[in-house]
């Protein structure tokens, strides 16, 4: 008995140091983006969620995280008997595009790793962090009543305007932008294209499963993602009955881009001729 | 003094490296940051800053071990601080002043003071997490006339020829049009007629309930399709006008196709005509059962007893052997009322003619004797179809109602020239009317789901055969030659059924019970007549029908399925009594039954590339009643049958596994399976032949067929190549029994089948090769011969430019039996299409068949039966057809 009773509370003491040992942090942020230069006032815009702690961060499409939990919702009450209107079924059949890569960042080993749903499987492409070269600027704004303070850089050949809050002291931010001493609340290239704006903040003690990169995936280098993706260009039709041809069971949920672009095709009415990485430096 | 100044200068020169060593000083803070409990903590921010201001001069962050490292250049470090952040930490601030630049040692306190929050606003867009959506136009070609032709190319959807589509290898459940579900199974309406240029994306529901208060409580592995149209196409009458003619002999092919979607109302209304062998009436077929309940049989659908034999429909393109001449009509409309009613009113007509010139040669195997007679026709069909329903739905979240009233009528007049060792005219009539009303009911008690179905419905049936002049008049008319045999029957169905069904959802697993009972009252008679003398008579009263039948039966079947992560498990046990009863003239017969039947399927994803699928299922079911006559009935000029009144229950025993694999980087996928299935009739046809006339006269016998099938496709995609590769390899095994005299024989099928495709884009050209190799050994008791089959078709398409493209397909069909010539036979076909820059009007010119060739064979096995059959063709046909998208 007396043994039973210290296993006891020995557990719930380990329980407790488990407790305290992980906070993370939840952003929420309005992307948005012109990936046509040519019809600026189509802006895609999408909603991305930043899940972060002091050693890692996750950067993921939020708009189609957030289904699921809705979903989950619903069902409970219906399972209760409550009711669900019209409106609120219709609009969830309502398109939405979002982006299918997530971006995982180990700030302690300097490495990233971006994963991409393919064809049946997620494809996971190992990076080094670029450290980004920020330059510390005076000003102070007041967002959403968080302290932030300017920084600006150059990255991938864009100019970029962030706004930090060096009260949340951790160095993630939203896409590949990171590395101050603080989160990045509001981020804008000065061209105007692209445009990150934090819309919700929380915390939570059990996001790890989150902001920790899947472990059902399959390494592959950068050169063998890009051979894959101009491959799919070049001639979607054949690449697809290959896929589809051999498969007559399948169960994943997982969705392949396709945009062509060679002169034999018609030309999309949705093009981007402005990507977020215009080059590398 | 020189000297003094100079050495001042040095003095003064060094005393000024030295001073501004200490004034341009590159200062280097390393510390170590650790816990209170000396744990260190790593990627904390390490910020230099003025002391009480916040603006940073210089930052740094620790490493895994808690070290860090930052540079100052600034002189007045005595201005300076350093403050130490790390969530779940208290922030530390120390004044540089004092502080061993070297080795700052700073402990961090937990803490639990809150991070600042910022709360949502505005709410996020909901997107259900099972939907894909596909805008059209990366799939799209400019020469695609309507959505049914884009919709092959997006990934995952097939279309198979019949029209139906398919999702991941399983038909959809319901087709969508802007939400709206206009046509229910007759989806190949929209498929086939909304011009691609109205629809903006295509959405794929995945496991789709479609009745939405099941969401909750069934899983379902089919999907949904749902169009989404472009804004241009909402709200006005969109459609098609299609005129075609060319030659040999005058040949048109028209249509008009005006639709209209709304957000309340939707029609969709199409006439067509052709006579260049187009078969546009299969559009109007039904593809596919969505009904909550498959227990209903009825005869209402097209069901011929008596027919003029003729040749099987070859496999290859219709416009080669169909001589036609067929307008098909159809007017679809939905209303959607504020209360959420959808009314459905459906209306087809269908006026069909055809006709054929063919023959066959058969050659059927017994032990003891070979059979083989070769029988010519040239024959005219006429088929009239019209059919009208009327639909109501109320479909919400907490119930759903649908009622159906629905009415077919359908004629059939088949006039025929038989050669054979007779000549014969014959003629075959059909006048089948029948009544239909169904409704399904679904409510919710708390969280218990109940589902009701009921379906009343009346069909009269009676079909002719007659033949002129008359046949075997040995075994008919006493020796005497005599005018016409005539054998009529008359099927009159009434059947009432209904059923109620609980289902219920506990987290991962579903239950489901539901119990069914039906009548069913069925009325058969058939007469054999002879035309003598100027009069009608009856052959004899063992040519003659007379059954009433009564029959009851009570179906409850348990099911549940489980899903556990990615795999499902499915489990069904129906258990069901039947009662018949059956008066024929002479006597009366009946038959109580307690049978059972399941069906188990299982799902597993193993890892992300291989996944498995086993189903095992045992089905016994009774045929419609009537089958179990006990006189004879004359089925064709050449087979007179008698079922002996034996009750027909049939018995399908199948297993199957299926693996897949896919490997998303080498893209290789692959799929390997088997199956297993053994059917057993209760009966087995005695034959005995006099001439090539067969009397099949049915015996008590445990008659079990059985199959064996395994096969693999793997498909490939070289991206350097730009080439596609898809392989398959199948072989079966069939095994069955028949009895000649008294005699019983085993026969086998075994068939071995190598397929490929190979798909490759060479500049602006697609080249398409496809080839279906089939080496096949039949025969009785193990003396086996082998015969071969081969078909192959190129095609090339060479695109121009988006708006047009030309391309030429050649086939060939081959194959060699054993102890006979080989037979080969090409054909080439030559299509140009072309978009006008306006993009409303497509002009299509093709000519089929360029090489003229007249004649075609084919061969086909079953059981122990080979059938060659010889058809003439049409001759080659040039057409230029323009269509209008209005």
């Amino acid at each position: 008995m007396k043994l039973i009773l210290s296993i006891f509370f020995f557990l719930l003491f380990l329980n407790n140091s488990n407790a305290q040992m992980i906070q993370s942090g939840r952003a929420i942020y309005s992307f948005s983006h012109i990936k046509d230069t040519l019809s600026p006032a189509n802006r895609y815009t999408e909603e991305m969620a930043l899940f972060f702690n002091m050693k890692q961060s996750s950067y993921f499409s939020y708009t189609k995280f957030y289904g699921d939990s809705i979903l989950q919702t619903r069902f409970k009450i219906v399972e209760t008997g409550g009711k669900i209107s019209e409106e609120e079924f219709k609009e969830a059949v309502k398109f939405k595009m979002t982006t299918p890569e997530n971006l995982y960042f180990n700030f302690e080993e300097g490495k990233f790793v971006f994963t991409h749903p393919w064809i049946g499987e997620t494809l996971a492409i190992e990076n080094k962090a670029d450290i980004i070269k920020w330059q510390l600027q005076d000003s102070t704004k007041t967002i959403e009543g968080l302290i932030c303070f300017k920084a600006l850089c150059r990255f991938k050949g864009r100019n970029y305007e962030v706004w930090y809050c060096p009260e949340i002291p951790t160095k993630a931010g939203p896409w590949k932008l990171n590395g101050l001493p603080g989160l990045i609340i509001q981020a804008n290239d000065q061209s105007g294209s692209i445009s990150f704006n934090l819309k919700s903040l929380n915390y939570s003690k059990e996001i790890l499963s989150l902001i920790n990169p899947p472990t059902l995936v399959r390494q592959v280098s950068q050169e063998q993602f890009n051979k894959l993706k101009m491959g799919l260009l070049q001639n979607p039709q054949a690449y697809i009955n290959a896929a589809v041809s051999g498969s007559s069971v399948s169960n994943s949920n997982d969705k392949v881009e396709v945009r062509k672009t060679d002169a034999s095709a018609p030309k999309p009415k949705s093009r981007v001729n402005n990507p977020i990485e215009l080059n590398n430096d | 003094m020189s000297k003094n100044i100079f050495l001042f200068i040095l003095i003064t020169i060094l005393f000024s490296c030295f001073y501004s060593q200490k004034l341009f000083a590159q200062y280097q803070l390393k510390g170590i940051v650790t816990s209170a409990k000396k744990e260190p903590l790593s990627n904390a921010s390490v910020k230099v800053k003025p002391i009480h201001q916040n603006k940073i001069v210089s930052y740094s962050f620790t490493n895994q071990n808690g070290l860090f490292t930052l540079e100052l250049n600034k002189q007045s470090l005595d201005s300076l601080e350093i403050e130490i952040s790390c969530i779940g930490y208290q922030t530390q601030k120390a004044q540089l002043k004092g502080l061993s630049f070297d080795n700052i040692l700073i402990d961090l306190e937990t803490t639990i003071h809150k991070l600042p929050e910022v709360r949502v606003k505005s709410n996020p867009v909901i997107e259900k997490k099972d939907t894909l959506s596909y805008t059209i136009k990366p799939f799209t070609q400019a020469t695609d006339a309507v959505i049914g032709d884009v919709l092959k190319r997006i990934p995952g959807i097939e279309v198979t020829e019949s029209g139906v589509i398919k999702f991941q290898g399983r038909a959809i459940n319901r087709y969508y049009i802007e939400g709206l579900n206009l046509l229910d199974d007759k989806y190949n309406v929209a498929n086939r007629n909304i011009p691609a240029t109205s629809v903006e994306k295509v959405q794929i529901l995945e496991n789709h309930q479609p009745i939405k208060i099941l969401d909750s409580v069934s899983f379902s592995n089919q999907a949904a399709l749902n169009l989404i149209l472009t804004d241009k196409a909402r709200g006005r009458i969109i459609g098609r006008l299609k005129l075609g003619a060319g030659i040999s002999p005058l040949l048109l092919d028209n249509e008009i196709n005006p639709m209209k979607f709304n957000k309340n109302t939707q029609f969709i209304n199409s006439y067509k005509y052709n006579n260049t062998g187009i078969n546009y009436s299969d559009e109007l077929t039904l593809l596919n059962s969505s009904n909550i309940s498959s227990n209903f049989v009825s005869n209402t659908t097209e069901n011929p007893l008596l027919s003029i034999p003729s040749a099987n429909i070859p496999r290859t393109n219709t416009q080669r052997f169909l001589f036609n001449n067929s307008h098909t009509l159809t007017f679809n409309q939905l209303y959607k009322s504020k209360t959420d009613v959808n009314i459905k009113t459906n209306f087809d007509f269908i006026v069909d003619k055809q006709n054929q010139n063919n023959s066959n040669m058969n050659t059927i195997y017994f032990p003891n004797d070979t059979i083989q007679f070769k029988e010519s026709q040239a024959l005219n069909l006429e088929k009239i179809l019209s059919r009208f329903f009327f639909t109501v739905e109320k479909n919400t979240k907490n119930y759903f109602f649908l009622n159906a009233f629905k009415i077919q009528y359908l004629k059939n007049r088949n006039f025929g020239q038989q050669n054979t060792t007779l000549n014969t005219t014959q003629s075959f009539l059909n006048n089948h009317i029948s009544f239909l009303n169904n409704g399904n009911f679904i409510n919710k008690k708390g969280s218990t789901l109940i589902v009701g179905n009921y379906q009343v419905s009346y069909s009269n049936m009676p079909q002719s055969l007659s033949i002129l002049p008359g046949i075997y008049d040995s075994i008919f008319n006493f020796g005497n030659v005599y005018d016409e045999l005539l054998q009529k029957l008359k099927i009159k169905t009434f059947y009432a059924g209904a059923e109620l069904g609980l289902s219920r959802r506990f987290n991962n697993i579903s239950f489901q019970n539901t119990v069914s009972a039906n009548f069913t009252n069925q009325n058969f008679t058939s007469n054999l007549l002879k035309l003598y003398s100027g009069k009608y008579d009856s052959v004899s009263y063992n040519f003659n029908n007379q059954i009433d039948i009564h029959q009851y039966l009570i179906t409850n079947t348990f099911s549940l399925s489980y899903k556990i992560r990615n795999a499902k498990v499915s489990l069904s046990v129906p258990v069901a009594y039947i009662d018949q009863k059956y008066q024929y003239t002479i006597k009366d017969t009946s038959n109580k039954r307690l049978f059972y039947n399941y069906n188990l399927s299982v799902q597993i994803p193993f890892t992300s590339r291989i996944s498995t699928y086993l189903s095992s299922s045992l089905s016994t079911y009774y045929t419609s009643p009537y089958f179990s006559t006990n006189n004879t009935i004359l089925s064709n000029y050449r087979m007179l049958q008698n079922n002996a009144g034996i009750f027909n229950n049939n018995k399908s025993f199948t297993n199957s596994l299926l693996i897949n694999y896919k490997d998303a980087l080498k893209i290789i996928f692959a799929s390997i399976g088997v199956t297993q299935e053994k059917f057993t009739q209760p009966f087995i046809y005695n034959n005995l032949f006099i001439g090539n006339l067969s009397i099949m006269e049915a015996l008590l016998f445990n008659n079990t067929n059985s199959s064996w099938n395994v096969g693999g496709r793997i498909s490939k995609y070289f991206i350097s190549l730009k080439t596609s590769l898809v392989l398959g390899l199948s072989y079966k095994r069939t095994e069955n029994f028949q009895m000649n005299k008294n005699i019983l024989s085993i026969s086998n099928v075994n068939s071995l089948n190598i397929n490929s495709t190979i798909s490759s884009k060479i500049g602006s050209m697609i080249i398409d090769h496809s080839l279906q190799y089939q080496r096949i050994l039949s025969g009785i008791n193990q003396t086996l011969a082998p015969s071969f089959l081969l078909n192959q078709t190129i095609s090339n398409s060479i695109v121009f430019s988006e708006f047009s493209y030309i391309k030429i397909n050649v086939e060939q069909s081959y194959f060699k039996r054993p102890g006979a010539t080989e037979r080969n036979f090409f054909f080439i076909d030559l299509s140009f299409k072309r978009k006008l820059k306006n993009k409303k009007i497509d002009i299509e010119a093709n000519w089929l068949n360029i090489l003229n060739t007249n004649n075609f064979e084919t061969l086909s096995f079953s059981a122990n039966n080979r059938t060659q059959s010889f058809y003439v063709l049409r001759p080659a046909q040039a057409m230029l057809k323009v269509a209008f998208n209005f």
